[in-house]
């Protein structure tokens, strides 16, 4: 499988902070690429240098198998980008906007091109009408159609479901595995609702202070043999202790909210319920969790 | 590059501030034309008071040439603000609003992109001239008719012939609209390193404000930097309105007193536009766009 996207040794310091330390990682052709990270973690700007909106200081980024910094127009050509919020021309009407984009990536198409390519966010029925009256759920799918408008090869979206109600994600959902699976795109999405990304992604990378700290196959973090648990007890600290030295997990840790998270594995879960009460620690709370939200959180906390 | 330049005067004209500045230059011309209307022979009566007890004054004083002049005097002060409400906006107000993330992550060259906006910014500043030049000259003319131009200066009277007025007018506007350029580079500039509008439409007007004070202030400090102000060469459109006079001191039609200063003020403000637009091409294929 090719890779489409090649990072190596990527750095971007603002003044005393090191927004991306060292980042090194790669991106396969039609993978669907989950970017994790708290706030602050530095995905934004590792996205933005990707699409050569920052220069970074040191490190080398390679889309395509093109070197970005001096094939940035060609390598943007078969790019397509929601970064953050799609900001665009409130004067303008969603048509006008879908089409000015389109010129920009030297196409012509035709009135009913432009308004087949607003059909598939759903906008047709408010093609016309200026964006600025547009929710922002709209906006976002009509920076979805900005980005696929010249049908690109790889595909970046920045909290791509941000803004949208229910059905609005399902139907990104949909497109992305649509894009992946039918359309054979390599999708790169950064997203903070984890459980969304669970659904799609194939791949996951997960950054904290600009640093990789985990990058692996989604299906294999979401291990079907181990399962988080939190726990709340009379006596958490206590509690806590003799996970730890009983060996049920010597890697137990505190939440922010004062429980236990403990890591087990799934045949002996119910053993480890019984062995924490007739070792007198009576259980308030046993709340089993098994997705990549519970994992992002089990690592960066 | 065309298809860029196209897209940028699309943008510019479908906003409305757009248009504040074609509104406000109309606005204030039809007012200074109805005063003149209702009140002009007055106005010019005391004006000429002290010359008419010397020479004999004959002829229609009050026509278009001489208010067109006069409004140009006036207008050309304020114009900097307009030119500065759209140039100012040109990159900060993408930035602004995010668009300009949305713009560089299109296959199109930073370097092109500036360019075609700057284009697009120059071709507003021209319109904006030309439409100045309509409803100052020509509406000034329909409605006032043609005479000899007076142009009084502080010791000097000026008579220019009906004739001889037109193509000075011409020349006079384009000057002008080099002038208006260099003020759409400064602002153009100062664009390119803010993310709002509202910075570098002020810088500009006080950059055009305090080069102006310098101007008008006759201190020996002063008066050795003035020839680097470029808001010194701006005023060079005036020169196109003084004439060469004969041995017999007679005005020679067609003639221009200092066309080698007019020149040099115009290669000066060249200069300016180039070191504004190159300046703010090396900034923006550097920048980082954070917003």
């Amino acid at each position: 499988m090719s890779v489409v996207i090649d990072v190596e040794n990527l750095t971007k310091q603002y003044g005393s902070l090191r927004a991306v330390d060292d980042l090194s990682f790669q991106v396969s052709a039609g993978q669907v690429f989950a970017f994790l990270g708290q706030n602050g973690a530095g995905k934004s700007t590792t996205i933005r240098m990707l699409l050569s909106l920052i220069r970074p200081d040191s490190g080398r980024i390679r889309l395509f198998g093109k070197d970005l910094q001096s094939q940035r127009i060609s390598i943007l050509r078969q790019t397509g980008a929601v970064i953050e919020k799609p900001d665009l021309y409130g004067y303008l009407t969603g048509f006008e906007n879908l089409s000015l984009f389109a010129k920009l990536n030297g196409l012509k198409l035709s009135s009913h091109m432009l308004r087949t390519q607003l059909g598939r966010v759903g906008l047709e029925s408010r093609a016309n009408d200026k964006v600025k009256a547009y929710s922002q759920g709209m906006k976002q799918r009509l920076g979805i159609a900005v980005a696929l408008v010249h049908d690109p090869q790889l595909i970046i979206l920045d909290e791509p479901t941000n803004g949208l109600d229910p059905q609005g994600i399902v139907d990104i959902r949909n497109l992305i595995l649509q894009l992946c699976h039918v359309h054979g795109k390599t999708v790169f999405i950064s997203s903070h609702m984890l459980s969304e990304v669970q659904q799609v992604a194939d791949h996951v990378m997960i950054i904290e202070k600009g640093r990789k700290i985990m990058q692996g196959n989604a299906d294999e973090l979401v291990s079907p043999e181990y399962v988080h648990v939190e726990i709340d007890s009379d006596d958490n600290h206590r509690c806590l202790e003799w996970i730890r030295k009983s060996g049920w997990d010597t890697d137990a840790a505190s939440t922010t909210n004062g429980l236990i998270r403990a890591r087990i594995s799934k045949k002996d879960l119910s053993g480890f319920s019984v062995a924490l009460i007739n070792n007198g620690f009576p259980l308030k709370q046993f709340a089993q969790m098994n997705s990549l939200e519970d994992y992002f959180l089990s690592i960066t906390q | 590059m065309i298809s860029l330049v196209r897209i940028e005067l699309f943008k510019i004209f479908r906003k409305p501030r757009t248009y504040i500045s074609f509104a406000a230059v109309i606005i204030i011309i039809w007012l200074i034309q109805l005063g003149f209307y209702a009140e002009g022979e007055k106005y010019l009566g005391f004006s000429l008071q002290g010359m008419s007890e010397s020479f004999l004054i004959e002829g229609k004083i009050l026509n278009g040439f001489l208010v067109c002049f006069i409004i140009l005097q006036t207008l050309l002060v304020h114009i900097p603000l307009l030119v500065a409400l759209v140039a100012g906006d040109m990159v900060s107000g993408e930035a602004n609003q995010g668009t300009l993330r949305m713009l560089l992550t299109r296959p199109v060259s930073r370097t092109k992109l500036l360019i075609s906006k700057f284009i697009a910014a120059t071709m507003y500043t021209i319109g904006l001239l030309i439409w100045l030049a309509i409803w100052s000259l020509f509406f000034s003319l329909f409605i006032f008719g043609k005479g000899d131009m007076l142009i009084m200066k502080s010791d000097v009277v000026t008579q220019i012939l009906s004739s001889d007025a037109l193509w000075r007018y011409f020349a006079a506007f384009c000057f002008a609209t080099l002038a208006m350029i260099t003020v759409t580079s400064l602002a153009f500039l100062l664009s390119v390193f803010a993310s709002n509008s509202i910075g570098p439409i002020i810088a500009t007007m006080a950059v055009v404000v305090l080069f102006t004070i310098i101007q008008t202030l006759d201190l020996p400090l002063f008066n050795a930097v003035k020839p680097f102000l470029f808001t010194t060469h701006m005023l060079a459109w005036k020169g196109f309105f003084d004439v060469q006079m004969n041995e017999a001191n007679e005005q020679i039609v067609g003639s221009i007193q200092d066309m080698s200063g007019i020149l040099w003020s115009g290669a000066i403000l060249a200069v300016h536009i180039l070191f504004f637009l190159g300046v703010a091409i090396f900034i923006f294929r550097r920048k980082d766009i954070l917003t």
